[in-house]
């Protein structure tokens, strides 16, 4: 056997490492095992190679994109380096570019300039061209140059928004401070961002109507996975069983009183009930329409929901839930047939309704999930009035539809999450996570 | 267990398991580290057959636990045979016999069940533990045990070693995600859907009077069928097996659109993929190339 790696123990717990890095789960005792079957196989052959690791390292299929990736950069890289140590190797260092208005630098914020340099080369050079073309025109004086300040801002803004956009979908990579793993790390990452399970981690607003039949059955997958769960977990196992005497001395009369077959007896659960509040205003119908049919068809089974959507107003839904809708019928409800639709919202005078109107849906066993994006007229008030509703409920969860890394920019996301548990529900990863995670735990 | 990868990929092709390199590696790995094989992907992709085809290739005892909803310890390991000390101590009181309590847990009171026979066999059997997602995660735990140590508990006599440490195989179809325990204590393998030459090849060697042309027919018709994104319950390789004996049956030399609209209930076991698949006449005919499969995943 050929091995053409001369310290395979580094070359081992480095791609371990890198592994680790990219959000994969290994355990020292899979790195033995892994080091183990390398000494099975023969090392000319690149694919058992790879089969080797792959079987001992990865334990889950949602795993086998990173590993593979990972397995390209580390031990196929392509020819580049990487200079980072510890953090996450900079764009290479070019000449700062100068914003230059008929010679004059513009006052352009220094965050702003380094959007500039994150930018790719062509859309970099559209500004500076916009800039060159705009000092030299006919009959601009120097008044012009705050108008070309202000649209360099502009546009420069929007590139903002957009690169933060794109880092809500990128991988969070842990960086080790090695120059060779993180090169790996690195490369790992690039490729890997253009291969993401597309749909899975869209944001949900975002999901074309030509992609609605690959998500409605991703979401039947995934209520089928979970309701398999729910309806297994109410179930008690024999272990925690009870005997029933009463049963077991009627059963076993027929052998003289020996006691020869024994009954158990399960111990009843009622169902938790579950009050949804959505947000229908605005571009939340996406949302709503996901996460009420996702939602619905994954826990009816083992719980009592009542919906409601709210905008300036409260409005029941329940009864049209009844007739289990599809996605595009839920869809027509809410934006057809509801009042509340596209409204602004007023979150506070929502829940009034809900306490004064609809009182018997407020239980001590209650659990309250609130879909919104927190976005609402009178906040502070809102955010009293949930916190009154908190004391009458069991628990609030609160599904956010912004991505997690905007809501410290949102003075209303703080507020209300003083008074309820707050999740990001802004994929359908988010949503299974949070329905796996969170809600299916409820009924325990 | 002494044999080699290509020893092994020749006795597997005997058995007329078809396998692409990567499960042959992957099984080989298992062999020899003796660790248990987790075996994940959609039904019907021969993830059973595997263990069936070890058991051949070994010559030995092929011990099954098939898991579902509510599998305890005393239906996967032992149970001792509560009638039959009962009918002993009766016995005892009537016909005025001795005996202490200890013969009353003897080996002829203990009724073995598949964990506890594949420990004690009097050769390295292979073990089964088949849909292991069925069953609760009390039971999971408890496996971690047997699947660690090779060894179980049993109070009355002690702890009991394996004999000869057992082939496990462990077979999901991801209905339940398992715990991180029990897949570190294994080597994983996914088996998805074959490829058309793969799938061709099964069906050649299952049904050797089975014409070439056909069998690549029937293939590709699957691989196309499989890729539907409308499709609920993707026909399985057990599937197109049924199918290529139902055109037989039926006298059906080629794949065209009346042996298709006859046999389709042979492929399709739920309504609304049978409806759907009447809803796309001409389904043969299109030779647009299909898209990229998404069956690997199944949530």
């Amino acid at each position: 056997m050929v091995n053409p790696f001369p310290n395979t123990p580094t070359i081992l717990v480095e791609f371990c490492q890198i592994l680790r890095g990219l959000g994969v789960r290994v355990s020292t005792t899979e790195a033995l095992d892994a080091a183990s079957a390398l000494a099975h196989l023969d090392w000319s052959d690149p694919e058992a190679f790879r089969t080797g690791l792959q079987a001992t390292l990865i334990k889950r299929m949602d795993d086998r994109p990173l590993f593979q990736q990972a397995f390209k950069s580390y031990f196929q890289p392509a020819e580049r380096t990487c200079g980072c140590g510890g953090q996450k190797a900079q764009p290479q260092e070019e000449g700062e570019t100068e914003f230059l208005f008929q010679g004059k630098p513009l006052d352009i914020p220094d965050e702003l300039k380094e959007v500039h340099r994150k930018l790719p080369p062509e859309d970099q050079r559209r500004i500076t061209d916009f800039l060159e073309r705009t000092s030299t025109g006919n009959k601009v004086t120097e008044k012009f140059q705050s108008i070309a300040e202000r649209m360099v801002t502009g546009s420069l803004e929007y590139w903002r928004r957009q690169l933060a956009e794109q880092t809500v979908q990128s991988f969070q990579v842990d960086y080790t401070g090695n120059p060779r793993i993180d090169a790996a790390l690195e490369a790992s990452t690039e490729a890997l961002q253009s291969s993401l399970p597309a749909l899975m981690q869209r944001d949900l607003a975002k999901i074309a109507e030509s992609e609605l039949p690959q998500v409605i059955q991703l979401l039947k997958r995934m209520a089928k996975a979970l309701a398999t769960q729910l309806s297994r977990r109410r179930r008690r196992s024999r272990a925690t069983q009870q005997v029933d005497l009463r049963r077991t001395i009627r059963g076993n009369l027929r052998y003289g009183g020996t006691l020869l077959k024994v009954s158990y007896r399960q111990r009843s659960r009622t169902k938790p009930k579950i009050l949804l509040l959505c947000d229908v205003s605005g571009s939340m119908v996406k949302y709503v329409t996901f996460v009420l049919q996702f939602l619905t068809s994954v826990a009816n089974l083992a719980y009592n929901i009542e919906s409601f959507i709210f905008a300036e107003e409260l409005e029941r839904l329940t009864p049209s839930m009844r007739t289990h809708p599809s996605l595009g019928e839920l869809s027509e409800i809410i934006t057809n047939r509801s009042a509340q639709w596209g409204k602004g919202t007023h979150l506070q005078q929502s829940l009034v309704s809900l306490r004064t109107r609809h009182r018997r849906v407020i239980q001590p066993s209650t659990v309250v999930i609130v879909l919104s994006d927190t976005k609402t007229i009178q906040a502070e008030a809102a955010a009293a009035e949930l916190a009154q509703l908190r004391r009458s409920v069991k628990q609030i969860l609160w599904l956010n539809t912004l991505p997690r890394e905007d809501w410290p920019r949102h003075r209303t996301t703080g507020l209300f999450q003083a008074h309820a548990r707050m999740l990001p529900c802004n994929t359908l990863a988010d949503l299974a996570k949070v329905v796996g995670s969170e809600i299916f735990h409820l009924g325990q | 267990m002494s044999i080699s990868l290509e020893g092994l990929k020749e006795a597997l092709a005997r058995t007329g398991y078809i396998a692409e390199q990567e499960v042959v590696v992957t099984l080989f790995l298992a062999l020899k580290l003796g660790k248990p094989l987790l075996i994940e992907g959609p039904p019907g992709v021969g993830k059973t057959e595997i263990a069936k085809a070890l058991a051949t290739i070994f010559e030995t005892e092929l011990i099954r636990l098939q898991c579902y909803e509510g599998l305890d310890e005393s239906r996967a390991l032992y149970e001792w045979n509560y009638q039959r000390q009962l009918l002993k101590i009766q016995l005892q009181k009537e016909l005025g016999g001795s005996g202490s309590e200890q013969d009353l847990f003897g080996p002829e009171y203990l009724l073995e069940r598949p964990l506890l026979k594949s420990l004690t066999s009097e050769q390295q059997s292979v073990l089964l533990i088949d849909e292991v997602d069925k069953t609760d995660e009390q039971f999971e735990a408890f496996l971690f045990e047997i699947l660690s140590d090779f060894q179980v508990s049993i109070p009355e006599w002690g702890t009991v070693r394996a004999k000869h440490i057992p082939i496990v195989i462990l077979t999901s179809n991801h209905d339940r995600e398992l715990s991180d325990g029990l897949r570190r204590r294994c080597v994983y393998l996914h088996i998805g859907y074959p490829s058309i030459e793969k799938e061709t090849a099964i069906l050649e060697s299952r049904l050797p009077g089975i014409r070439h042309q056909l069998a690549a027919e029937l293939a590709t018709a699957l691989h196309r069928m499989r890729a539907l994104p409308e499709i609920e319950k993707k026909p399985a390789i057990s599937e197109g097996l049924d199918w290529a004996q139902a055109l037989a049956a039926l006298g059906h030399e080629q794949l065209d659109e009346q042996a298709l609209q006859d046999t389709l209930g042979v492929v399709f076991k739920h309504d609304h993929d049978l409806r759907k698949m009447r809803e796309m006449p001409g389904f043969l005919e299109k030779n647009d190339p299909p898209p990229r499969l998404q069956d690997s995943k199944k949530r």
